[in-house]
């Protein structure tokens, strides 16, 4: 039985006149406890159609089902953890982030109760003693684990996560991966994961949605069954990385023709022409 | 914590000794150049008049009908700027008509009003009301609605994730993030709310012999006290430093410098 289910999703913008398609006939099914991750380049649609599972936007058409029940607003079921740092509210310290979305979302009322399981989840992320500090006193990867943190203690059905590592370093991102990955074992939640890292996808997920760009639409979805916990130098995991990149249009020999590597010929082309 | 407390400390010794040296300069050039203590009484003797006038009452009696005045204005003009900032945010129309509003009345003195308030209300304390409330109510008007577009999209939709509603998004997560913005709207209004106090009772100040500050200065004049009229003008910067200082510095260190919000330095 499958936990969510997007039947021919579409979602299209009006700017200026023109009809902007985000993506396109998009149809899915995450089984409950999956880790699932939609990979694809930047502007593919990938973002807004985790934002449309979220509820903050409408799609065109289809249908997106929670638990056999149409899901169309944003819900505590459904919880989101975004990319950029700001998600944690400045004016609460670490714990009160965590205790007041327990209080409004979990119903909780008893103080001590939302203390204790407060704390719970810090310990989860690793971040016992920080209770009392304020966001802002936070680094970037910390401030994630609170909203990982805020995310699971409400006791969400899928967590839904739009590149949550996106705008960390190389090495605090490895630690943040392999810990989402621990947390997911700990816990049993189902993610739905949005990344345009290959690797990332590989290191983390079940199952592995590609997205293609413009209008965004599934490539296709290749199941990923490499023995846990991965590395990147394990056996199979460069195959599958290859294949990935096959699919996503990436391999060597059409590398010179990105945008991003033409952008650069380009630049050299007038540096050596000046 | 610690080291920017004793930066704190530091500056205010820093201007307090620059105060004591203009204050200084000001006896020592009266004394030694005799000038005519009818333009420019000496430090002493306004510290003489000041003491006395406090004494006698007086000066304290000014002070609170002062502020009692712009106590009412200023409120009026923070309920009345929420309830329009409420109103712009539910009906867009409205926003517009209130952004043409301010365009035109911002940069107008509230005193400049004046003229036109005493035809239409009279020279009594309700007047002086009506004008320091036209004064304050566009500062906070005009900084509540950038507070409220300057709050992350992020963090609305994280309210909205937790099913709050309009309301408690609102008080919980608008109005807090948009509290650095509101406070230094609210720090304006204060301002030209003072300013626009003290100017309109100069003008007429007094109804059956009641009136502020502004009043007390215009009085003095009149009967060149002017070693008074310096005392007088001593409680404004004395309350304006106060409410500045101590009020909103104290506002802004348990609220906006906590939470890493500040939108200067």
């Amino acid at each position: 039985m499958e936990e969510l289910i997007l039947n021919r999703l579409s979602k299209h913008f009006l700017v200026n006149r023109k009809t902007i398609q985000v993506f396109e006939d998009v149809s899915l099914s995450i089984k409950p406890g999956r880790f699932m991750t939609i990979v694809g380049p930047s502007g593919c649609g990938k973002s807004t159609l985790l934002r449309c599972i979220a509820g903050f936007e409408a799609p065109t058409s289809g249908s997106i089902l929670m638990n056999r029940k149409p899901a169309n607003k944003p819900g505590k079921d459904r919880m989101v953890v975004f990319q950029s740092f700001d998600q944690l509210f400045p004016w609460m310290t670490v714990l009160k982030n965590i205790t007041y979305a327990l209080r409004v979302a979990g119903g909780i009322r008893e103080l001590d109760l939302c203390r204790d399981q407060a704390i719970e989840y810090l310990d989860l992320v690793g971040l016992r003693g920080f209770e009392d500090f304020y966001p802002h006193q936070l680094s970037g990867g910390m401030k994630q684990r609170v909203a990982i943190a805020r995310a699971l203690a409400v006791k969400p059905q899928i967590l839904l996560m739009d590149e949550p590592f996106g705008s960390l370093d190389a090495l605090t991102r490895n630690g943040m991966q392999r810990e989402l990955e621990q947390i997911w074992e700990r816990t049993g939640i189902t993610i739905l994961f949005v990344t345009h890292s290959i690797e990332e996808a590989i290191l983390l997920s079940d199952e592995i949605v590609v997205f293609q760009g413009q209008p965004g639409r599934i490539k296709t979805v290749i199941s990923n069954s490499l023995p846990r916990p991965r590395t990147p130098d394990m056996d199979g995991f460069s195959k599958l990385w290859q294949e990935l990149n096959l699919h996503m249009g990436l391999t060597r020999n059409t590398e010179d023709k990105t945008p991003l590597r033409r952008i650069t010929l380009m630049a050299e082309a007038e540096i050596l022409g000046t | 914590m610690n080291n920017t407390q004793s930066n704190t400390i530091f500056k205010t010794i820093r201007q307090f000794i620059f105060i004591t040296i203009l204050l200084a300069t000001w006896e020592l050039s009266v004394r030694l150049c005799d000038l005519p203590s009818l333009l420019f009484p000496s430090f002493a003797s306004v510290i003489q008049s000041f003491i006395a006038q406090t004494l006698n009452g007086e000066l304290i009696h000014r002070m609170i009908f002062s502020l009692y005045l712009i106590g009412i204005g200023l409120s009026i003009a923070i309920i009345s700027a929420m309830i329009i900032t409420a109103l712009s945010v539910c009906i867009r129309w409205i926003s517009e008509w209130v952004q043409v509003l301010l365009a035109i009345m911002h940069p107008l003195p509230g005193i400049a009003i004046l003229p036109i308030i005493i035809l239409w209300l009279g020279t009594g304390p309700q007047s002086i009301i009506a004008v320091i409330t036209i004064s304050a109510i566009w500062p906070v008007i005009a900084n509540l609605s950038i507070g409220l577009r300057s709050i992350p999209p992020t963090q609305i939709e994280v309210g909205r994730n937790l099913g709050l509603n309009r309301f408690k998004l609102t008080w919980f997560v608008l109005l807090p993030g948009a509290f650095p913005h509101i406070l230094s709207g609210l720090r304006i209004a204060w301002a030209r709310a003072w300013q626009a106090a003290v100017a309109a009772e100069m003008v007429f100040g007094a109804s059956g012999g009641e009136g502020g500050l502004g009043w007390f200065i215009y009085k003095k004049r009149f009967f060149l006290e002017t070693a008074d009229v310096f005392a007088g003008m001593i409680v404004i910067v004395l309350i304006g430093l106060l409410i500045e200082r101590v009020g909103f510095e104290w506002i802004e260190n348990i609220t906006v410098r906590r939470w890493g919000m500040t939108t200067h330095g």
